[in-house]
């Protein structure tokens, strides 16, 4: 008997050459298999470098911040109670574990100068400490302080101050703006602000401008104290300042439900959070490999049948069914291996761009290529079986007999 | 070395069974030049896919290089084919992506033998049938001779006890079917090859130095005896 089979370089060539008979099949195969791929490379990177990344924005930001904010469900319910202005820039002081307390009410506007837009976002009322807890730098001028109670003043963020600088502003400071129907005296420019989109709460800084907060009460008496941003005290276990900040509420507005999470937490939840979604993407990407590999395994199947002859003829020749099934296995296995590859490359490019978008630090995940290599393989292996062994199983004179 | 004794095969149709080969017995030795002729629907095609070890009788039992072969599982049934039989078809049958010497190689490669030597017989194979200006050549580069020439060097490359050739010739125009029996004859008669030629066509069995005749499921003239009893 034979002892040495069929060597593998050789199986592998003719395989190659097979699937090069049938260019576009095999090309819309890879294709198929590719995108499966591609997407599961990019949502296992994607997850991967967010994650990363959002740990490094809590960290540039400070380990000690506490986020004070009423659960997502409640927001803009009606009759619920509500965070007391007063209650909140108390808050740093009453408390020895809290440092800083910045409060925030959030509305939208579009912004003018000299009659034309400079761009439209959230109009951000805030008290003296919001930049230093959230670390803005000022370009121009200075931040709200808390003597500007009621005033018409404004900070503008970088890209607003870019729009008003292209429409001829030169100094900022002391001009005037329009923020829906009011005019505002711009008394700041802040720098460019790096984009924490990773974070849970996002300043998004660059697109806003900064009120006074008591004078957005006035113009929007509706509108609440959706965050708060504070600091634990220097030394103080953030476990303790968010159960005093609790207290604190609890003690003052009666059936005000919040949500105290600090750095810590924030971080384990939406690492969580991150976790839970790149798993479901990756499943949407799970079900295009999955679309992809029945593509592949009808494409076999075809290839089976449009070559029952040759199937024939290499039995005749004195192919068992092991070395047909073996056949049809190893194309199959290169379709998917390469569509895997170029999955892997695709999938790592588009990462990439999402991450640059996004300004985030991209890295190379090596489990999505471990994944993408492994996945593919198995696919291949899973989609190509069947077909194989069909074609493995055929009779050798029907086989002949041919088309 | 290839002996049939009492071969039977009945394919079922429906209810029905329908006899195709009713008790062929044959003999070939080494060396022989034997046509199989015999009208379609006589059973030729089945008693070739039997000798060819592609398809197994009802009953009876085939004797090939000294073993019985009927009871042989497919690996080693297979194996048995690639030592012993070469094939040769009437639509030639190449496999069209492969060059005229990697075609010639595909018998070699089932064996497991390493490259060089594969392409070193190979090669040595396709200039014995006049093609070795061809070797790097596809099918569809070929004349329907000149791809007939590149199969008989694939059917007998592995030195098979026995080439079967089925209709080798039917596919092509006078001249040329002309040249390949030829071919094949000098083959037979130059290098010793066992060549079973299965044919409808009397011009060509007449070429061959042992004929015998199907009809109806039966072979006549299949025995060496009877031929020397004559």
């Amino acid at each position: 008997m034979r002892s040495v089979r069929t060597d593998l370089a050789s199986t592998l060539r003719e395989a190659v050459r097979s699937l090069l008979g049938a260019r576009l099949r095999t090309l819309l195969g890879l294709i198929g298999i590719m995108i499966g791929i591609a997407s599961v490379i990019t949502m296992i990177s994607i997850g991967e470098i967010a994650k990363s990344q959002s740990r490094k924005d809590f960290e540039a930001l400070g380990t000690d911040i506490v986020t004070i904010k009423p659960p997502d469900y409640l927001i803009g319910r009606p009759g619920r109670a509500t965070i007391g202005l007063e209650d909140a820039l108390a808050l740093a002081e009453v408390l020895p574990s809290v440092s800083e307390a910045a409060p925030r009410i959030e509305t939208q506007g579009s912004f003018r100068y000299a009659g034309k837009r400079v761009g439209g976002g959230s109009v951000q009322g805030v008290s003296a400490s919001f930049a230093d807890v959230n670390k803005l730098q000022m370009a121009e001028g200075r931040f709200v302080s808390n003597l500007d109670r009621g005033r018409y003043f404004a900070v503008v963020g970088a890209d607003v101050a870019d729009a008003m600088r292209r429409r001829g502003a030169g100094t900022l400071v002391g001009q005037t703006m329009e923020v829906g129907e009011r005019l505002y005296t711009v008394i700041g420019a802040l720098e460019s602000a790096p984009e924490t989109y990773a974070l849970p709460f996002s300043v998004d800084a660059n697109r806003s401008i900064f009120v006074p907060i008591t004078t957005i009460r006035r113009t929007e008496p509706e509108a609440q104290i959706e965050l708060i941003v504070a600091r634990a005290a220097p030394g103080v276990h953030y476990a303790d300042a968010t159960r005093d900040v609790r207290a604190y509420f609890h003690e003052r507005a009666r059936g005000l439900e919040l949500e105290v999470v600090s750095a810590e937490q924030l971080i384990e939840q939406m690492e969580s959070q991150l976790g839970l979604m790149t798993l479901l993407l990756a499943a949407v990407g799970c079900v295009s490999l999955l679309v992809g590999g029945i593509g592949v395994m009808n494409i076999m199947l075809i290839s089976v049948a449009e070559r029952r002859r040759e199937i024939g003829v290499r039995r005749a020749l004195g192919a068992n069914r092991g070395d047909i099934q073996r056949q049809f296995l190893i194309e199959a296995l290169i379709l998917t291996l390469s569509g895997g590859i170029a999955g892997v490359i695709v999938g790592t490019g588009a990462a990439y761009g999402i991450a640059h978008i996004y300004a985030w630090e991209f890295f190379i995940s090596p489990a999505s290529i471990v994944v993408g290599v492994g996945v593919s393989t198995a696919v291949g292996i899973f989609f190509g079986f069947q077909p194989a062994y069909q074609a493995s199983r055929l009779d050798p004179i029907v086989a002949l007999q041919g088309e | 070395m290839l002996r049939l004794v009492d071969i039977q095969k009945s394919f079922r149709l429906g209810t029905l069974d329908v006899e195709v080969l009713c008790g062929v017995n044959l003999e070939v030795a080494a060396g022989d030049l034997l046509s199989i002729m015999g009208p379609s629907g006589s059973g030729k095609s089945t008693l070739m896919n039997i000798i060819g070890l592609l398809g197994r009788p009802t009953a009876g039992s085939y004797f090939l290089d000294g073993r019985d072969v009927s009871s042989m599982k497919d690996r080693e049934l297979s194996a048995f084919r690639n030592m012993h039989i070469g094939f040769v078809f009437q639509s030639f049958n190449l496999l069209d992506h492969l060059t005229a010497l990697e075609n010639v190689a595909v018998p070699l490669v089932y064996r497991g033998l390493g490259r060089g030597e594969i392409r070193r017989r190979a090669r040595a194979m396709l200039e014995k049938v006049g093609m070795e200006d061809r070797l790097g050549h596809k099918p569809d580069q070929l004349s329907g001779g000149q791809k007939q020439r590149v199969a008989i060097a694939r059917a007998l490359v592995g030195e098979p006890a026995v080439v079967l050739a089925d209709e080798p010739t039917g596919a092509l125009d006078s001249d040329t079917a002309e040249e390949v029996m030829q071919l094949l004859i000098r083959l037979n008669r130059e290098e010793r090859n066992t060549i079973v030629i299965i044919t409808h066509d009397p011009l060509i069995a007449r070429q061959c130095t042992r004929q015998t005749l199907i009809r109806d499921g039966l072979l006549l003239g299949g025995l060496r005896q009877a031929e020397a009893a004559e």
